[in-house]
């Protein structure tokens, strides 16, 4: 039996009266990356804390690659980056990424090196001349450099311009290759989608699903543009909504399109255009409004 | 809706208003337990005899100025008014930089300062909220002496002099506060220049070759405003109305310089020096050397000058007879030798050493309060070792100073003419550092239980504890009080043997309660 990198085990925290988490069961396996989505509040950073060690649960338990988070095995084996970088702002960045590694104990300095070089970090300047943005980078290449096998990052890609977003993404798929497993909790949904298989989306403090991104989308369905006078299509098999365009409908279909497909068959279509829901649809379908109840997968 | 400086006033408010409250409530305890001591003491008749003692340079270096000491003001001036202005001083120029410089740093002003409020409004904000912490200190004041029978006219007088030392500490904090950044720099910036300007005000005192130099110091003008003795009222107007220029000329600077960035600020790039990161225990010691640095030279200073005053003090002791029996009754007796009186000055360097251990410690605090020990602590060293190195870093360079100090005092004790081996006040000084490991203890549990209120209950302990052992045994307070006090224990090294009982004693709890206190820090969660 392998054990997953990283595993939540009916983990539950409470502040008080306010539950943060409630009864989140999550798995990551080495090689693995996962998105962690979820509105503000809904209790992602909570979870990652918990999973760090630096909270203690109220009850379950979270495990690093079979270890209790916070044991002295399982912070040898995990990096972090937060979403908010704070350290001493009298230490150069050079300095502060010295400091991470030596205190985490092993660091790959040619890698380190290269991070430095692809984030264009200058890190010769003290953490407090640094914008947000470049805090993130120190943040980012500390942690990577370790070549940790679990990789905790929580809004790692805030303050980042797109090209370092770009060479964000390129160091988490080469972890991913590595056998590094992945949790990353983001708001930037087209990251996630482009980086991850999986996502596992929050709300207050409750997991409402984990699933390949593939699954979510077969199960929010197609979205078709229809342009030509084709009639009333509401009636027809897996159709759930159909919309008014300035030249013809947009319809969303639940499950196999064979039904649309043979009812448009015989009507005078101009043009069909077919689109899969993004991860940014995905989401407000579970958390706009009135979400439906969280397909069971 | 609120308008906007009303709103800033209210936040200002917020942010200090424990500090302000507890503060005017210490300065009130102190005021009234001033005001008991004299009763005790016999009132004005009882006090007679202290007149040629109040002559003496060593005393109005350390106690200021005084021609008689008839009413409960008087001796409360002369007694603890002078110590009492500097500790207010300090804490107001703190004060100070927690608003002015800790919210340019984190940021925090950023969207005021923005919005359509604009700095000129934050600044007077502050500097309001400052005038007002001031005038709590001088109502404190005050209070405690207004039921007190003496002429209102200089309780009133007394009491605005206490405002302005407020002031002139508020005032220093806001102009280092756009001098120097981080906070912790214009902090020490400041403390720094009120500590100089104490000391000049004791040289100036003692010595009649460099009295100008009391122009210099509000501590000097503190005392030339003569409350209870001749009064002088320009004193006074100097008191209240130098901060008033000094905070103006502060608002000119924040006026003109950057928002975040400090007039004066090191270079934005350095190199790396990376031995010092390779443990927690090295980057300890890294994070507290700046720190370090002020207080050597701050207790140094103070071991100096404490020391060349030995001499005059002693010499004086052996010529009035009247004075020895007055320092009898108040339990000083042993200061009539030069060892003694090296011994009563490692008992306020003791209070000194307990501020350091706490200032030290109470830094792991400030890093959690700020986020600084997410990363180290999510993938680096257990929490034990992180708090450890801490703690033993603090009471290893606590205990250093104090053989630092001590060497400072033989220094200056052969200066002033008498002859010492620097066995003697190594010995006192290291004696006075015996309760440090009990003071390591209470602020570790503190800092582990109450990150953000840690220094402030550590800082009242340590105060009222001292007020307890010099005053309670003179004023026959209850003895289950006064065996409260740590520095009841302390041995009168050298002048006495050392009381290895209560050392152990010390010793053993203080590190058993700051085991317990890293015990809790390492269970505590760690908070975003």
């Amino acid at each position: 039996m392998t054990t997953s990198a990283i595993e939540a085990i009916n983990l539950s925290k409470s502040f008080g009266s306010l539950t943060a988490v409630d009864g989140l069961n999550l798995e990551v396996d080495a090689g693995e990356v996962v998105g962690f989505l979820g509105p503000n509040g809904a209790g992602k950073s909570t979870t990652l804390r918990l999973l760090l060690g630096l909270l203690r649960p109220t009850s379950g338990e979270a495990r690093l690659l079979g270890h209790p988070a916070g044991s002295e095995f399982a912070r040898r084996h995990v990096a972090y980056v937060p979403g908010d970088v704070a350290l001493w702002p009298q230490l150069t960045g050079r300095e502060a990424i010295a400091l991470l590694a030596q205190l985490h104990g092993s660091s790959d300095d040619a890698y380190r090196d290269e991070l430095i070089r692809r984030f264009e970090l200058d890190p010769e300047k003290r953490i407090r001349a640094y914008s947000k943005g470049n805090r993130q980078k120190v943040a980012i290449v500390a942690a990577f450099a370790t070549r940790a096998e679990v990789l905790l990052l929580d809004e790692p890609t805030s303050g980042l311009d797109p090209l370092m977003e770009r060479a964000f993404r390129d160091c988490i798929v080469e972890a991913a290759d590595r056998g590094q497993a992945v949790l990353l909790s983001s708001h930037m949904l087209s990251e996630v989608e482009h980086l991850c298989a999986r996502v596992a989306m929050i709300r207050a403090g409750r997991l409402v699903t984990v699933a390949d991104i593939a699954d979510l989308r077969s199960h929010v369905g197609l979205e078709f543009d229809i342009v030509g006078d084709v009639g009333d299509l509401r009636g027809v098999d897996g159709v759930e909504s159909v919309t008014p365009m300035s030249d013809g409908v947009r319809v969303r279909v639940q499950g196999p399109p064979g039904p649309l497909l043979a009812a448009l068959a015989t009507r005078p279509v101009l043009s069909l255009r077919s689109r899969e829901a993004s991860l940014e649809e995905i989401f407000l379908s579970y958390y706009d409004g009135d979400p439906a109840p969280a397909p069971s997968l | 809706m609120r308008h906007g400086p009303s709103t800033l006033r209210g936040l200002l408010w917020r942010q200090s208003r424990v500090s302000v409250l507890v503060m005017a409530l210490f300065v009130l305890v102190v005021v009234r337990v001033g005001v008991t001591s004299f009763n005790a003491s016999g009132g004005a008749l009882g006090l007679a005899g202290t007149v040629p003692l109040l002559k003496n340079p060593a005393i109005v270096a350390l106690y200021g100025k005084a021609a008689s000491l008839d009413t409960a003001g008087a001796f409360v001036a002369w007694k603890m008014g002078m110590f009492l202005a500097l500790g207010v001083a300090l804490w107001a120029g703190l004060l100070a930089t927690r608003l002015v410089r800790a919210g340019e740093d984190d940021g925090a002003w950023d969207l005021v300062v923005a919005g359509p409020s604009g700095r000129l409004a934050v600044f007077c904000s502050v500097t309001l909220a400052l005038a007002v912490a001031g005038l709590a200190v001088g109502l404190a004041v005050f209070v405690g002496l207004a039921t007190a029978a003496q002429r209102m006219v200089d309780t009133i007088d007394y009491s605005l002099a206490f405002t302005g030392i407020a002031w002139c500490g508020a005032s220093l904090g806001l102009l280092a506060s756009q001098l120097a950044a981080p906070r912790r720099s214009a902090s020490q910036s400041a403390l720094g220049v009120v500590g100089i300007t104490f000391l000049v005000r004791m040289v100036a005192d003692s010595s009649s070759a460099g009295k100008w130099i009391a122009w210099l110091s509000p501590f000097a003008w503190m005392e030339d405003v003569g409350s209870f003795q001749h009064r002088s009222s320009s004193w006074l107007v100097a008191l209240l109305a130098i901060p008033v220029a000094l905070s103006g000329v502060a608002g000119a600077v924040a006026a003109r310089r950057d928002v975040g960035i400090a007039v004066w600020t090191r270079p934005d790039r350095a190199r790396a020096h990376e031995a010092s990161l390779r443990t927690s225990w090295r980057f300890a010691w890294r994070e507290r050397r700046a720190t370090l640095a002020t207080w050597t030279i701050g207790v140094g200073l103070l071991g100096l000058t404490f020391g060349y005053l030995t001499h005059a003090l002693v010499v004086f002791a052996h010529t009035d007879a009247a004075y020895v029996r007055l320092l009898k009754r108040w339990g000083l007796q042993s200061v009539v030798t030069p060892k003694g009186f090296v011994a009563e000055t490692g008992s306020i360097v003791s209070v000194m050493l307990g501020f350091l251990v706490a200032t030290l410690v109470v830094m792991v605090g400030q890093d959690y309060e700020r986020g600084r020990l997410d990363m180290p602590l999510a993938f680096g060293p257990s929490r034990w070792r992180w708090y450890l190195s801490a703690l033993s870093s603090a009471i290893i360079a606590t205990v250093a100073l104090a053989l630092v100090c001590g060497v400072c005092v033989w220094v200056g004790v052969e200066a002033g003419g008498t002859s010492m081996s620097v066995l003697d006040p190594l010995k006192g000084l290291l004696n006075a550092a015996a309760p440090v490991p009990l003071f390591l203890g209470m602020i570790a549990v503190l800092v582990a239980v109450t990150p953000r209120f840690a220094y402030v209950v550590m800082a009242l302990f340590l105060g009222l504890a001292y007020l307890v052992a010099v005053l309670g045994p003179s004023l026959h307070w209850p003895n289950a009080l006064v065996d409260l006090s740590p520095f009841h224990y302390l041995a009168l090294v050298p002048s006495a043997p050392p009381d290895w009982g209560a050392a152990s004693v010390f010793l053993v709890a203080g590190l058993a309660v700051a085991v317990l206190g890293a015990a809790r820090f390492a269970r505590r969660d760690i908070a975003a």
